[in-house]
């Protein structure tokens, strides 16, 4: 038997904080590829896999959160700071009942959107700067 | 607030407003219904949109236009920081004696 899992149990936690707002987060894994080829392959291509390259976004509803809840979680003006800050962030991934995943990672981009009518979104993309390592259960 | 208080609370003084059936034949008067759908973020809800609907019977065509107006101002100034107004539609018809304008809105409030 199976068990799906619904995507609100799934948090990308920067440091110990959450991202307030999160409507939806993707997790991606490219393999890096080298590829060779001698006069022996005759012609044919050998492709290695010699590590994995991770990313990682989030699209969220732009919140301003409350001084108390500055140690726990991360609004609109904490994201900025931390892409201002260029500095690499470590971050962890859970997903409820699954196996969780942690590593560094740069701020890749952040970009803001606003209309006339709607809320402000932001998306924020992380590229990966480490190993993807798992979490022991 | 939320939608319906801040709408009910906005025309209190300008038309006898009724919810969905109007308690009266008596013009003039106002009718509204709502429709809720919600926005969720991870956390849980973050945003209501209401479809809004307010009709305004009046025993002519200038009583009805002009309470319409005064309750398009209303709606108009309960746009706040955390609630957007949007008129969607405006109609305008006769039945029998009375002349009924509405007004359809789209409002969506952050919460």
């Amino acid at each position: 038997m199976s068990t799906g899992i619904l995507g609100y149990n799934v948090a990308l936690k920067i440091g110990e904080k959450t991202i307030v707002g999160t409507t939806s987060n993707s997790f991606d894994i490219k393999p890096v590829v080298k590829e060779s080829i001698t006069k022996d392959d005759r012609g044919t291509k050998k492709k290695k896999v010699v590590s994995n390259d991770f990313s990682f976004s989030v699209d969220a509803v732009a919140s301003l959160i409350d001084a108390g809840d500055v140690a726990t979680k991360l609004g609109r003006d904490e994201v900025i700071a931390l892409v201002l800050a260029k500095a690499a962030v470590d971050f962890t991934y859970l997903m409820d009942g699954a196996k969780g995943y942690q590593g560094s990672a740069i701020i890749s981009s952040y970009s803001e959107k606003s209309d006339s009518e709607n809320e402000v979104t932001f998306s924020l993309n992380l590229d990966s700067n480490s190993e993807l390592t798992p979490i022991a259960e | 607030m939320n939608i319906a208080e801040r709408i009910t609370t906005a025309l209190t003084d300008i038309v006898d407003l009724y919810y969905s059936v109007a308690e009266t034949d008596v013009a003039p008067y106002a009718v509204y219904s709502l429709e809720y759908s919600e926005s969720r973020t991870k956390e849980g809800p973050y945003k209501y949109t209401a479809d809004v609907v307010i009709a305004v019977v009046g025993n002519n065509y200038a009583q009805a236009d002009r309470l319409s107006k005064q309750v398009m101002s209303a709606i108009d100034g309960i746009r706040n920081t955390d609630l957007s107004v949007r008129l969607e539609s405006h109609s305008e018809d006769s039945e029998k004696d009375a002349w009924v304008i509405q007004n359809r809105y789209i409002i969506i409030q952050l919460i």
